[in-house]
C-alpha cells in the first residue's frame, strides 16, 4: 500500500512536471534567452524559425526574450535565407536595465548590407526592412561597446514578423500607403437607402 | 494509514511552490510586448485589407470610395418596408452582412492580382538567369513549367473560392428576400435588387 501511494505521489509530480513544460511552451513562438543563453559567437547562431503564430493574421512570427549583462554580451540569431527581396518587420523593446540594439545583416553573396535598431530603455522600435539572402540579427548593449563601465543587465524583447509574398509586391508607394491607413474604415460597396435605388 | 497521505501532501505543496517559480519566472516582464507586438500586426494586416479593397474599388465605378459617400451600390428594401421600422432595421443590418460579403471578393481580388505580380517577376528572373548558358536555359525552361502550373493552380483554387464566396453572396440575399418577403407580400426584391448584385459578383470576380 505505501508503494502504491509513493508511486501515485510520483505520478501526480510527473503530471504536474510536465503540465508545466506544456504551459511554458505554449503557441508563442519565442526563444526564451533569459532561461538559456543564446550564444553571442556570429558563427554560431541561435536558428530562429518563423512560424504562424495565433493572433498574427498575415505570415509568420518569432520572438526572443532576452537578457544580456555581465559576461553575455551578445545574442546572436540566424533567420534563414530569402532568394527574393522580402519586407520583414523587426520589433525591438529594451525593456529594463539598459538600451539595446540589434544588428540586422543580410548577406547576399559577396554583398553584404547592415542595419542597426536601437531602442533606449522603456521604448519600442518597430522596423520595416527589404532583405535578401542570408539573414543574421545580433543583439547587444550599445553603452557596453561605446564606452570602458560595466553594464546593467538588459532585458529585452525582439520580434521577427513575416507577413507574407502580397507585402513584398507592394510599391514602396502603396507599403507607405498600407502603413499610414492604419485605422481607416474600408470603403462601403454597398449602401442601404429608403426610396428608389439607383 | 495516514503517513503516506501527508507525504504525498508535502511533496505536491512543494512541487507547487516549484512550479509557480519554474513557470513565470518574469515572463510577466515579456508578456506585455507580446501583446504590444501581435496588436500592431493586427492593425497592419487590417489596414493592408482594406487598402486592398479601397484600391480594387478604385478600378471598379460600381464600387464604394471612402472619399464619396454618394458611391457605390445603392440597394433599396421597397416602399413597404421602408415605412416600417423593424423591416428597415433588419435590411440595414442584412445589407451590412452582404456589404462585408462584396468587400470579402474586392479584397480576394487584389490579392489575386498581387500574387501574380509576384510570379510574373519571378518568372522575369529565372528568364534572366536562364539566358546566360545553354545549361541554365534548360533548368529555367523547366522551372518555368513549374511556375506556370502553380499559377494555374492558385487560378483554379481562387476560382473554387471566389464561386463558393458567390454563392454564400447570393444565399444573404436570398435570405434578406425571405426577410423582406415577410414583412411585405410579393414585392419581389431579389429579382430586382439581388440578382443584379449576384450577377455582377459573378461576372466580375472568377477568372
Amino acid at each position: 500500500m505505501r508503494y502504491l501511494t509513493y508511486f501515485l505521489a510520483l505520478g501526480l509530480v510527473g503530471l504536474l512536471a510536465a503540465g508545466n513544460d506544456v504551459y511554458a511552451q505554449s503557441n508563442e513562438n519565442i526563444v526564451k534567452d533569459y532561461r538559456n543563453d543564446v550564444d553571442g559567437d556570429p558563427d554560431r547562431p541561435t536558428r530562429v524559425r518563423l512560424k504562424a503564430q495565433a493572433g498574427v493574421d498575415m505570415g509568420r512570427m518569432a520572438g526572443v526574450w532576452g537578457t544580456l549583462g555581465g559576461d553575455d554580451v551578445a545574442d546572436v540569431f540566424f533567420l534563414g535565407k530569402t532568394p527574393d527581396f522580402a519586407r520583414m518587420q523587426f520589433d525591438l523593446t529594451a525593456l529594463e536595465g539598459s538600451s539595446a540594439m540589434a544588428i540586422v545583416t543580410a548577406k547576399n553573396g559577396d554583398e553584404i548590407v547592415r542595419y542597426q535598431i536601437e531602442a533606449a530603455i522603456g521604448e519600442t522600435k518597430t522596423v520595416w526592412l527589404q532583405l535578401k539572402g542570408k539573414i543574421l540579427v545580433q543583439v547587444i548593449q550599445p553603452e557596453l561597446h561605446s564606452s570602458s563601465s560595466s553594464s546593467t543587465q538588459l532585458t529585452y524583447a525582439l520580434y521577427f514578423w513575416y507577413p507574407g509574398d502580397t507585402i513584398d509586391a507592394l510599391s514602396e508607394t502603396e507599403f507607405d500607403n498600407v502603413e499610414d491607413y492604419k485605422g481607416r474604415e474600408k470603403p462601403r460597396v454597398l449602401h442601404a437607402v429608403k426610396g428608389v435605388a439607383k | 494509514m495516514k503517513r503516506p497521505f501527508e507525504i504525498i501532501f508535502a511533496i505536491l505543496l512543494i512541487m507547487s511552490s516549484l512550479q509557480t517559480v519554474h513557470a513565470t519566472p518574469g515572463s510577466e516582464v515579456f508578456d506585455p510586448s507580446f501583446g504590444n507586438m501581435t496588436a500592431g500586426a493586427s492593425a497592419f494586416a487590417t489596414a493592408f485589407y482594406n487598402y486592398s479593397v479601397f484600391q480594387e474599388c478604385v478600378s471598379d465605378p460600381d464600387c464604394g470610395m471612402p472619399d464619396d459617400p454618394g458611391s457605390g451600390f445603392e440597394i433599396g428594401a421597397g416602399s413597404c418596408c421602408d415605412e416600417n421600422n423593424d423591416c428597415f432595421s433588419d435590411f440595414e443590418r442584412h445589407v451590412d452582412r452582404i456589404d462585408r460579403a462584396l468587400a470579402t471578393l474586392y479584397k480576394n481580388e487584389r490579392t489575386y492580382a498581387l500574387i501574380m505580380k509576384i510570379q510574373g517577376a519571378r518568372m522575369t528572373a529565372m528568364r534572366g538567369v536562364g539566358s546566360m548558358s545553354a545549361p541554365a536555359a534548360a533548368i529555367v525552361a523547366r522551372q518555368e513549367i513549374d511556375i506556370a502550373k502553380a499559377e494555374q493552380d492558385f487560378t483554379d483554387n481562387f476560382n473554387n473560392k471566389t464561386l463558393a464566396n458567390i454563392g454564400k453572396l447570393n444565399d444573404f440575399l436570398l435570405e434578406l428576400d425571405t426577410i423582406i418577403d415577410d414583412y411585405c407580400a410579393d414585392t419581389d426584391w431579389y429579382q430586382r435588387n439581388g440578382l443584379p448584385l449576384y450577377l455582377h459578383a459573378r461576372m466580375k470576380f472568377p477568372k
